[in-house]
């Protein structure tokens, strides 16, 4: 028989406040995912589009007499929308599984179990897909604009557009606020990581196809707002000026987004909540 | 000693079920053994005592600690070890105990070094460094509980803890678990339906049944051996036996195992059981003084039978 | 480890074991690997009505002797036959079986009822006999009060309960129960453990496997012992014992008188160990049967007073332990 003499002392050293659970779930997150070559590949993927812009600016630098685009903000907007495609896939690889894989394996038993609180756990999950969200957005805007000012000959650039960053922090925050909630929601519907994948694709595609059919069928510009990607598109000109090609509906963008963002944050409430943590 | 764990009048209701119903109790230091047959709010009690339900009245206190006031400080002190089971997709052993020590607070370098040690304690070898989804049913009880033990709780609550292991990895689980208890100072309340366990493992148990405490106590307390009852088992054919017993004065009913309990006439002793056998010719294999076990306890306690 | 005389060789082939005329289950050398790994090997049997307890480490092979059994796989060498027709594909035969698994999954949307009258019907009961059969099923198993209910709001016990029901609804001749107890409460085992006696004692025969030795011990004394795709041990569990010579039976005396009963027990030559202890003597003997006969006349005549005889080793966990642990 063996014999167990194998000390298990108790613990003598600290811990660290309560506060800083959520950073630790959310690194974990983001190294169990940068651990997969088929993410980085992703990832790497979605620099293309940055990367392309900034051979423009370099372009537009070099031989000014052929201006193949205006580097302004309505640039800056256009990169911001292009990036947001990427939204949607991210949301299906690595935002399907964060809650539904916990449910599936009970791991959501083993968190609730330790000292933290259910907002913790959220926070830290959201925080895992909003560092992605955000790392594709407003990296490369920042990047971009200071490649743009170090071409700079002058301060004309500047001066006109000093706000971009401030406009591009903006847009990557709300942006990665309201699709976060809204994956992590729809995560925690079920415990299957491709069911939440498929649903997601389903519904984002569905409500753009059905906005844009309600968009005909009633004449009103405005409908566009029911699908979320076209609302985060329309959210760009929120903080890039201009107006799209809908009309000026960005209110309408914005409290559409509200909303989804509240209805995520409470479907994500209960169904956290109903975790039977001892079964 | 003062009671690791206190249940205060205790109320809790869904709608119209009640689960539990002024449930009062106290758990003394040690190993304590939860039971109850399944409906009688023992995991409703768990999920009280472990901070995530408010009883609708009544109170408890963890270690001293007040479960409403400081639920999180609870859960700082205690470790939990589920019935079923769980981890994290694509994490090995060391990867969810160290995940574990730092979810409760610990620094990175202390909870991997703890992770390291519970594991050896759990006797989970070089196993460790594999996906746990690739573990067997013991292995994946071994990292339950070592993950409940990292951050070095006082009390752990452990749930079903021998559930599909094999008789050999169920005793060394129990030794575990009395070895946690007796001699490394961690409190632990079991919550199983093995009673034979519970009375491997605890010194005393608390009795659920239909949301209310109905025993308390030590299990010596709780068993009183019957004074003339004794349990018999012959080899063979128990017949021309049993004619003796009779015969000699004594009664006899049969049990299960081919054991028969002996009634003895008033005055008379053990040695009325080894007349019977000589008399009869029969060999006695097995003879002792009928005590109820922990089990008749139950079965009355619970109102069957 | 130990060998057990009716099984000289481990495995019992050839004329190593008991044949059973008329035997309800039978196992002909009887093998089944699945690539390079080994599950049962070589194996021969002959079950016939009782319990017979199922036992052995994990890994041991006996999930694949119970899905051989139960038709749901084919050796890959020998047969397996049950009542004297090979089980694989034979309708008639499933018939007369009945299997709890140990998976735990239900069509969670049906009721307890349901889901037993349904199964119930799978065997060729009509309608109406499939429904009074299954209710009675499901009153055996104390669960007709609940039966209306959906299986998803059941608890672990409850459905536990309801395999139970529809391993025996259509009164098998053969019962084959994986872990049936698991998630029981003790009321529950109490009740389950006493069903499979009465089915065992009715004429069915019961294969039970389970890793709670003393719950084997409450429903039978015959077991079939596993290792290493081996059958290792067969039969009664306190004749085996008996048959393992390299254990000597410790035997426990509790007296008063403990160094009279010593002294006298020192002098018997099949004694190989006396050690006196407060309380009483520990004796360690070779052969049980001769020890066990002469006690009776020696404690009479010698007038000591034994409070209690019991024997640390003479169960189900010790043979366990000798033979595979």
């Amino acid at each position: 028989m063996p014999i167990y003499d194998q000390s298990y002392r108790p613990y003598r050293g600290s811990f660290s406040s309560h506060a800083t659970r959520w950073l630790t779930i959310a690194r974990t997150g983001l190294i169990q995912f940068l651990k997969r070559r088929p993410f980085l590949v992703f990832i790497t993927l979605t620099f293309i589009p940055p990367i392309v812009c900034g051979f423009i600016i370099y372009f537009a630098h070099r031989f000014p007499e052929q201006t193949l685009t205006k580097i302004d903000a309505e640039f800056f907007r256009r990169l911001m929308e292009i990036q947001t495609v990427w939204f949607l896939l991210l949301g299906i690889y690595p935002g399907a599984g964060l809650i539904s894989n916990d449910l599936r394996w009970n791991a959501i038993q083993l968190y609730l179990s330790k000292p933290l609180t259910k907002l913790d756990y959220v926070l830290g999950k959201f925080a895992t897909l909003a560092t992605f969200l955000v790392g594709i957005t407003l990296l490369p805007g920042l990047v971009l604009f200071i490649l743009e000012l170090s071409f700079s000959s002058d301060s004309k650039f500047l001066v006109a557009y000093w706000w971009i960053p401030l406009a591009l922090a903006g847009y990557a925050a709300s942006a990665a606020t309201a699709w976060g909630l809204i994956v992590l929601a729809i995560s925690s519907l079920s415990k299957n990581s491709r069911y939440v994948g498929v649903l997601l694709f389903t519904l984002s595609l569905f409500t753009s196809g059905f906005a844009q059919f309600m968009r005909g069928v009633f004449g009103r510009d405005g409908v566009i707002v029911i699908s979320g990607l076209d609302s985060l598109k329309i959210l760009t000109y929120v903080f890039f000026g201009g107006v799209s090609e809908y009309g000026d509906h960005r209110v309408g963008a914005v409290v559409m987004l509200a909303l989804m963002s509240v209805a995520s944050a409470l479907i994500l409430r209960s169904r956290v909540r109903a975790v039977e943590v001892v079964t | 000693m003062p009671n690791v764990v206190e249940v205060e009048a205790v109320t809790m209701r869904y709608g119209r079920m009640t689960a539990l119903d002024a449930a009062t109790a106290a758990f003394p230091d040690g190993a304590v053994g939860l039971l109850g047959p399944n409906g009688a709010g023992k995991t409703s009690l768990l999920k009280v005592l472990l901070g995530f339900l408010v009883p609708t009245t009544g109170s408890a206190r963890v270690l001293g600690m007040n479960v409403l006031e400081q639920p999180l400080d609870v859960r700082q002190a205690i470790g939990y070890m589920p019935e079923v089971d769980c981890h994290i997709p694509g994490l090995n052993a060391v990867e969810l105990c160290s995940y574990a020590g730092e979810l409760c607070g610990m620094p990175r370098v202390e909870a991997i070094q703890r992770a390291h040690e519970a594991l050896y304690y759990a006797n989970l070898g070089e196993a460790r460094y594999r996906p746990v989804e690739t573990y067997s049913t013991g292995m994946k009880q071994r990292v339950k509980l070592a993950q409940a033990l990292v951050h070095g709780p006082r009390l752990v609550f452990l749930d079903e803890p021998t559930n599909g292991l094999d008789p050999k990895g169920r005793i060394e689980m129990l030794q575990l678990i009395r070895d946690l208890s007796r001699k490394k100072g961690v409190n632990v309340i079991l919550s199983s339906h093995l009673l034979k366990d519970v009375e491997e493992t605890c010194s005393s148990v608390v009795m659920l049944a239909k949301g209310k405490v109905v025993r308390q106590g030590t299990i010596a307390d709780l068993k009183k051996a019957a004074l003339d009852l004794y349990e018999v088992r012959v080899k063979g054919d128990p017949d021309p036996f049993t004619k003796s017993v009779t015969a000699c004065g004594a009664s006899w009913k049969p049990m299960n195992d081919g054991l028969l309990e002996v009634s003895l006439a008033n005055g008379t002793g053990s040695e009325i059981l080894f007349k019977a056998a000589a008399e009869s010719g029969a060999q006695i294999r097995h003879l002792t003084r009928r005590a109820p076990t922990l089990e008749d306890v139950f079965a009355r306690a619970v109102g069957a039978e | 480890m130990s060998t057990v005389q009716p099984h000289g060789d481990g495995n019992g082939s050839g004329a190593g074991f008991t044949h059973l005329p008329g035997a309800v289950l039978a196992c002909r050398g009887m093998s089944r690997w699945y690539g390079q790994v080994i599950g049962i090997n070589d194996v021969n049997l002959d079950l016939g009505p009782g319990v017979t307890g199922l036992l052995g480490p994990n890994g041991a092979g006996k999930s694949t002797l119970m899905k051989l059994i139960t038709g749901q796989i084919r050796p890959s060498r020998g047969t397996v036959t049950l009542f004297g027709e090979t089980v694989w594909d034979n309708p008639n035969v499933m018939r007369r079986l009945g299997f709890c698994p140990e998976q735990d999954s239900f069509y969670e949307g049906l009721s307890g009822i349901e889901f037993v009258t349904g199964l119930a019907r799978l065997n060729g009961l009509s309608r109406a006999e499939a429904k009074a059969r299954a209710e009675k099923a499901l009153e055996r198993v104390d669960l007709l009060a609940a039966a209306g209910r959906k299986i998803g709001g059941y608890s672990k016990g409850m459905r536990q309960r309801v395999k139970m029901a529809q391993s025996i609804v259509h009164d098998p001749q053969i019962l084959i129960l994986d872990e049936p107890l698991s998630g029981m409460d003790p009321i529950a085992r109490r009740a389950s453990i006493r069903l499979i006696r009465e089915m065992g004692a009715a004429g069915a025969t019961v294969i039970v496997s389970s890793h709670i030795l003393h719950e084997i011990e409450g429903m039978t004394r015959s077991i079939l012992l596993v290792h290493n795709g081996r059958i290792v041990a067969e039969g009664d569990v306190h004749e085996i014992r008996d048959l393992i010579d390299e254990h000597p039976h410790r035997i426990f005396m509790e007296t008063g008188d403990a160094r009279k009963l010593a002294e006298a027990l020192v002098r018997w030559k099949d004694v190989q160990g006396v050690r006196v202890d407060e309380g009483g003597v520990l004796v360690e003997t070779i052969r049980p049967d001769a020890f066990y006969s002469r006690i009776p006349s020696l404690v009479l005549e010698q007038g000591i007073a034994v409070e209690s005889m019991t024997s640390a080793d003479d169960n189900l966990q010790a043979v366990f332990d000798y033979l595979v642990g």
